[in-house]
């Protein structure tokens, strides 16, 4: 951990370098913390207390029909729109080249006209066969979580609440598959929601708050089916079986691209993360009261993590050895946690005998220390624009590709593993998909998303260049000569400003798990209960353990901790029993 | 129709890799034609005459004409500025930089609108520069021009280059552009030249125009957008059994 970065201006405290960071495996590892874009949002709409009220409620005896909400913030105002249709059972299916779903959705700027909503009744529905207008923020969708949906409806409908092992098992009562945002279909740009909504100028902000209204509707819904069910004994849900619904998550290659296209975003979200997390290694005091809190943390997240069902072996594998380790970090802490007077031994003593996920589950929790630490630090909005910085010379640009791209100059891209994989768009959907290079048609339409190699191809035509030209000549001569090389120059000129940002992995190795780009991006957003369906696409749950609508639009409302982290179904148990309810 | 600055962006981009460019190519040319229609430069009327001429290969290059201290001469043969234009501009940016000043001439040349985005980002990058047109092989007045001061980003730019057909057809022109780290030599540069420019009626046309792009989306023709997508359709994968193993959520 004593490792400085070679990069300047920053934090003055010491960081991990990227070569650490930028792992891959150790990427894939990575948690939410409260600096995920979920507890922001969550933050903003507490602390701001958004009113959130539905403006339209059209829906049958089946649940089917339309729901509008209208949002009022301090800055403006929206509407979320949803449709909701009939579905069979044969037909719900989470994969992006589905074609029909439960519900669709959008997050409008402003007003929804009558004229609007016919339009959005047209084409919503339809997503990406579909258009939209240049008023949307987000288009979505979703499916029911068919036996969990039935079973809290039946519940209900009985004045029962739901069974608490039943939310531990699946806390969602729908899934989204797919959250479409930054000018999809004819959608608003980002820019344009970026300078005129000052509320979701955050990333992802508005596709989060998508999210959680799905979440809202589910519950709405729901109790809505269990009084048609049985008028004279349905019950509502308790708040506290409600605040443990969260939103399930289908997400898969899709996501994968946006990490390698967007590196100076990346690089702005990790920086956040680790200059968070050096101030509280570095600056925060061990006190008795943070062992306490820590070790609650600790427990906390062993309980949510014992609580996560998989099937998947390799997922099942990783929690039960983090399960152990936790332990282990929890004994050492009773150990040894009084004599520290900062964290950074115990999280040098992670990184020697614990494996990525632990290391990285312990970051997040250390960061829940601390708010106070932490609290100035939000999420700029970044332009990925490159620059190219043709003066510069041949000479410099090989040492700077030495410098910060050896990771992929100690690839040897002369072995078949290395270039097992290649990635490719699909006409179905035009989707990312992963191809196996030797049996399947297509390498010769690869997306140029192996920065690795392109950059090894520009180092090898750099330096014959090099070799028969004045080294200090600058590059736009050699672009001139050889143009191919523009991208990647440009890209390597822009980065080289950058703390981190390329995820230091061949992407087309044999050995590359896709899984680490999507848990990656998914700690950004902020969510838990990783449930891999294949390496290539994982289920997960949003929003679970956060405020309910009814608690953001409260006024008075003073009982928000924003400690929603790693919900579990203990706290379910105590907030039953403060409101005297069964389960 | 109706469509998004990040949209047109995807499927000019995916057009172009259609034809073979380089993915940098491909960025350039994606964003050279979203930012003159956006600024009201006319970039699709443009990109749809392309499209009927069928748009070059990648192999279209511009031969060094001449190369004289810090001024570049560009041969490019009739062709238009979309294709590799940002070579030619990126090493009269090299030279500016290291000499304080360049000057650059692409003869025979068509589109000019297409490298003022190019202005905007050397403006940016701490650049003054000067752009005009006079037809090929002609000394008839010098009727379109514009000009971008240091740190601006928005150039000023001439209603010659604004709002007609003209560049929508396939006339031939010499386009110079001047370079320089300061305004005042920029002025300078402009004094000496032995041509009269055409005023600006409103500055904050091209400005308007974006915004209004940006806020309501940009037209474009159903079918300009369908030849766009059948052209990118080349670099789609055909979905078999086994790719559809490969589809992730």
């Amino acid at each position: 951990m004593n490792k400085l970065t070679d990069l300047k201006d920053v934090e003055q405290l010491p960081m991990r370098p990227a070569a650490e960071v930028m792992n891959l495996s150790r990427l894939g590892r990575f948690h939410q913390t409260r600096l995920s874009f979920m507890r922001a949002l969550v933050r903003k709409m507490m602390a701001q207390h958004w009113q959130i009220h539905p403006s339209l409620v059209e829906l049958d005896e089946h649940g089917y029909g339309t729901m509008v909400y209208r949002i009022d913030t301090p800055n403006g105002h929206y509407h979320y729109v949803l449709f909701s249709d009939y579905l069979a059972d044969d037909e719900r299916n989470d994969r992006v080249i589905a074609e029909k779903w439960d519900v669709t959705m959008a997050l409008c700027i402003g007003d929804v006209s009558d004229a609007q909503l016919a339009e959005m009744r047209l084409n919503v529905p339809k997503q990406e066969a579909g258009r939209a207008s240049s008023n949307m923020m987000v288009l979505s969708r979703g499916n029911k979580s068919s036996r969990n949906f039935s079973y809290v409806v039946d519940a209900l409908a009985n004045g029962e609440q739901p069974a608490k092992h039943h939310l531990a098992n699946c806390g969602y009562l729908y899934r989204t598959t797919a959250v479409y945002g930054s000018g999809k279909f004819g959608m608003a740009d980002w820019e344009k929601v970026r300078d005129q909504c000052v509320d979701f100028a955050a990333p992802f902000a508005a596709e989060m708050f998508n999210c959680f209204m799905l979440r809202h509707f589910s519950i709405d819904q729901a109790e809505h089916l269990a009084r048609i069910q049985s008028p004279g004994s349905a019950v509502a849900m308790d708040d506290g079986v409600k605040r443990f619904i969260g939103i399930g998550n289908s997400t898969g290659l899709g996501m994968a691209p946006y990490l390698i296209r967007h590196p100076k975003l990346i690089s702005r979200w990790v920086l956040n993360r680790e200059s968070a997390l050096a101030r509280v290694i570095y600056q925060g005091e061990v006190t008795p009261q943070h062992l306490e809190k820590i070790d609650k943390l600790l427990s906390k997240a062993i309980t949510h993590i014992s609580e996560t069902r998989v099937p998947d072996e390799h997922q099942i594998a990783n929690n039960e050895l983090l399960l152990s380790e936790l332990g282990q970090v929890q004994s050492w802490l009773s150990r040894e946690g009084d004599e520290q007077s900062s964290w950074e031994l115990l999280v040098q003593f992670a990184e020697q005998n614990y494996s990525f996920e632990t290391q990285e589950m312990l970051n997040s929790l250390l960061l829940e220390l601390y708010p106070e630490l932490v609290s100035d630090i939000s999420y700029e909005c970044v332009d990925e624009v490159y620059r190219l910085q043709p003066e510069m010379s041949l000479e410099q640009l090989k040492h700077l590709i030495e410098a910060r791209y050896d990771w992929a100059l100690e690839i040897d891209f002369g072995q078949a593993d290395a270039n097992h994989f290649f990635w490719y768009r699909s006409e179905e959907k035009m989707e990312p998909r992963l191809g196996e290079r030797a049996n399947e048609p297509g390498a010769d339409r690869e997306m140029p998303l192996t920065i690795a190699r392109l950059v090894r191809q520009c180092y090898d035509a750099l330096c014959e260049y090099v070799d028969q030209n004045d080294k200090s000549q600058m590059v736009a001569y050699f672009l001139l000569n050889d143009p191919k090389h523009r991208g990647i120059v440009k890209r390597i000129q822009t980065m080289s400003e950058e703390c981190y940002g390329e995820i230091r992995a061949n992407l087309a190795d044999i050995d590359m798990l896709p899984m680490d780009l999507l848990r990656c991006k998914l700690s950004f957003f902020g969510v838990s209960k990783f449930d891999p369906k294949s390496k290539l696409w994982v289920r997960n749950t949003m929003f679970q353990g956060a405020p309910l609508v009814s608690e953001i639009v409260d006024r008075s409302y003073a009982g928000f901790k924003d400690d929603w982290c790693f919900p579990i179904s203990c706290e379910l148990d105590s907030e039953l029993q403060e409101t005297g309810s069964s389960s | 129709m109706k469509v998004s600055k990040n949209e047109l962006i995807y499927v000019l981009k995916q057009a172009f890799e259609g034809c073979g460019y380089d993915f940098g190519a491909c960025q350039n040319m994606a964003e050279q034609i979203t930012w003159s229609e956006m600024h009201g430069l006319r970039g699709l009327a443009i990109l749809e005459r392309l499209i009927s001429e069928g748009i070059s290969a990648p192999s279209t290059e511009f031969d060094i004409h001449t190369l004289d201290g810090n001024e570049l001469r560009f041969d490019a043969s009739g062709s238009s500025l979309l294709y590799q234009s940002d070579l030619g501009l990126s090493l009269a940016i090299a030279n500016c930089k290291s000499a304080g000043s360049s000057k650059l001439v692409f003869e025979n040349c068509r589109d000019g609108a297409l490298v003022l985005n190019k202005l905007s980002e050397m403006s940016l990058n701490g650049l003054a520069s000067f752009v005009c047109e006079k037809e090929f092989n002609s000394d008839k007045k010098i009727n379109r021009w514009a000009r971008c001061e240091q740190l601006v980003g928005v150039p000023k730019i001439c209603d010659g280059f604004m709002g007609t057909d003209k560049f929508a057809e396939a006339k031939r022109f010499d386009l110079i552009l001047y370079l320089c780290s300061s305004g005042g030599e920029l002025d300078k540069f402009i004094s000496q030249q032995a041509f009269e420019l055409e005023l600006i009626k409103n500055d904050d046309e091209i400005v308007t125009n974006y915004q209004t792009s940006l806020a309501h989306g940009i037209a474009v023709s159903d079918k300009v957008w369908r030849c766009l997508n059948k052209i990118g359709s080349k670099v789609l994968v055909e979905s078999t059994e086994a790719s559809r193993k490969g589809a992730g959520a």
